[in-house]
């Protein structure tokens, strides 16, 4: 009796794991949608791709350098210096030019709203001693998000050896940062433009495609490297339903994105 | 047990109104109750009623579906008869004594469902005067307040139903009666909203559960009269005609893969007309839903053919 006693528990204890889990029983239903996503409605994962593992996650990493940044005693009004390292980051770039100096604000807003790689290493120089320390503090603030299957090397998301999260932390990243009203905020507006403390203008849009065509959606953010492939946190609300969609390694991002959202929602109707 | 408290209750309100009818003013009384049913004796119950003074001299009605009668008095013992119509049919015979002028005790047997329940009950005189009718009228006021819900209600229920028939919701399947209703419900469930909902939830529909309401377009297709695929196919040929391009992306094949050559082919996502962004959108995920079931009924061998699937998928959009 006391042999069998054992394993009962351990069966119990697994099943009880299985039925209460969010993630137990969430079907791949797009399985060419992206190597990892995770679709949700409400606290209820719809579909799910291999949501732990691990990929680089390419520029939804600027979503933690700025919840790093707002942390670092945060003055929108700071003019900051564009250094020529800054200037000369690979694209996506909004155009800064070597010597010049944008606020913080407008720094913020380039990096969230147009995916700027040289708004977000002007940053990233202003706010922190070196790479390293930033980088260190990027990784607190995951360890303190539960993000504990991520490591970030990059601020800006480049591909780099040992960077990597899933789409399990990337979603409790998004939600974080959309808590921030002014990621928030951010995230929503689909062009902007700075103004240079020598008074030269530069415009962008947002690189979320969605807004605007797909009902309800408020961000959030937008990826692609090379080895990550089309990346994407997107959020939409509608009629008190929130559907969050998370996917690393995508193909049709877009396409599929807005059809998959849309699913969700049509899910929740049937409830 | 709903039903011994039930008997309980009418037991007490029976004697009560037996000795409460009648003539204003009345004396106070203290009845204590008991009763046993089944072979199990409930907790005896005190109550204070008020008694009239000539309250043995008719039958009496307690409510619309019990009645009093047969009542008689021998000496210093009362008897009556009791008889309630309805749902629960309640057959009673009572016999009361009274000891003296301030006390007496008694017993009422009550048949309900062939079930015997027998009520014991004690009566004390209390001394002073009271108003005996207080307890009739509280019971016409509660009869009429349960009429006047009631009517609410069913003002409210024709009132959901009419609603209800006039959206096409499924509520009008178990819940609505009125022939007007389920011809306008008929006619509402023809719709290429209302009826790609039903085809819905008919696919997400558990197969192992059945009851009434379960299986929506089943049970409308039954209630009205068409052909589940007859409809589908006819709503399919007026969709794009109309804008339903959502039950076209979802429920038309044949169609859907036509306009997606034709509207979605190489086109890419902000460049596309508003119109045909939402059916492009969900072709393309309903492509890939399509490929999971393929995937899940494919022997292992198939695998090539699914990546060629997928890529066909894929080659009709651009990002």
């Amino acid at each position: 009796m006391r042999r069998s006693g054992k394993p009962s528990a351990f069966l119990i204890g697994a099943l009880l794991v299985m039925f209460t889990s969010p993630f137990a029983t969430a079907l791949d239903l797009y399985p060419r949608a992206a190597r990892s996503y995770l679709l949700v409605r409400d606290a209820e994962v719809v579909a799910e791709r291999a949501p732990t593992q691990r990929l680089p996650p390419a520029s939804l990493a600027k979503l933690l350098t700025a919840l790093v940044v707002l942390d670092s005693n945060w003055n929108a009004e700071r003019w900051l210096t564009v250094s020529a390292n800054a200037a000369s980051t690979p694209p996506t770039r909004v155009g800064l030019r070597a010597g010049e100096q944008i606020t913080a604000g407008a720094a913020l807003a380039a990096m969230l709203i147009r995916s700027a790689n040289d708004a977000c290493r002007v940053l990233v120089e202003n706010f922190a001693a070196n790479a390293s320390e930033f980088q260190t503090r990027m990784n607190v603030r995951a360890q303190e998000l539960g993000m504990r299957d991520s490591h970030f090397v990059d601020p800006c998301g480049f591909d780099a050896p040992g960077q990597h999260s899933t789409v399990t932390d990337l979603l409790k990243l998004g939600r974080r940062a959309h808590a921030v009203p002014l990621i928030a905020h951010l995230a929503v507006t689909p062009e902007a433009q700075l103004i240079t403390r020598s008074g030269r203008t530069v415009r962008f849009s947002n690189t979320n495609q969605l807004l605007g065509r797909l009902d309800g959606v408020q961000g959030l953010k937008t990826g692609y490297t090379v080895q990550a492939g089309q990346c994407l946190i997107a959020y939409a609300r509608r009629a008190g339903h929130d559907v969050w969609l998370v996917m690393l390694g995508g193909s049709e991002r877009w396409w599929l994105a807005h059809g998959m959202i849309d699913d969700a929602f049509a899910a929740s109707n049937t409830h | 047990m709903k039903h011994v408290w039930k008997g309980l209750l009418l037991g007490c309100a029976a004697a009560s109104l037996a000795m409460a009818q009648g003539a204003t003013p009345g004396e106070k009384w203290r009845v204590k109750t008991t009763m046993q049913m089944s072979g199990m004796s409930m907790p005896g119950q005190s109550m204070e009623i008020c008694k009239p003074t000539d309250a043995d001299s008719v039958p009496m009605k307690t409510d619309d579906n019990c009645q009093i009668y047969d009542m008689k008095r021998t000496g210093n013992t009362q008897s009556f008869k009791m008889r309630c119509t309805g749902e629960e049919p309640v057959e009673g015979s009572a016999e009361f004594t009274y000891l003296g002028s301030d006390r007496y005790q008694g017993k009422m047997l009550m048949k309900m469902r062939g079930e015997t329940m027998t009520m014991a009950y004690e009566g004390e005189k209390l001394g002073g005067t009271c108003d005996a009718g207080a307890l009739q009228r509280e019971v016409r006021r509660m009869q009429a307040d349960a009429q006047r819900q009631q009517a609410d209600y069913e003002r409210a229920m024709a009132e959901n139903c009419r609603k209800a028939a006039a959206e096409g919701q499924p509520y009008v399947l178990t819940q609505c009666k009125d022939p007007a209703d389920i011809k306008t419900y008929c006619s509402a469930v023809l719709t290429h909203d209302r009826f790609g909902g039903l085809l819905d939830g008919e696919k997400k529909a558990n197969p192992n559960v059945n009851f009434p309401g379960s299986r929506p377009l089943t049970e409308s297709a039954q209630l009205c009269g068409f052909t589940v695929d007859v409809e589908r196919t006819r709503l399919c040929q007026t969709a794009e005609a109309n804008g339903k391009l959502q039950y076209l992306a979802n429920h038309c094949p044949g169609e859907a893969q036509a306009l997606a050559r034709l509207q979605c082919a190489g086109r890419s996502y902000t460049t596309i007309s508003d119109r045909y962004r939402g059916f492009c959108a969900e072709f393309a995920s309903n492509q890939q839903e399509e490929l999971r079931r393929q995937e899940e009924n494919s022997p292992t061998g198939k695998a090539k053919g699914l990546l060629n699937a997928g890529k066909k998928a894929f080659g009709l959009f651009n990002n």
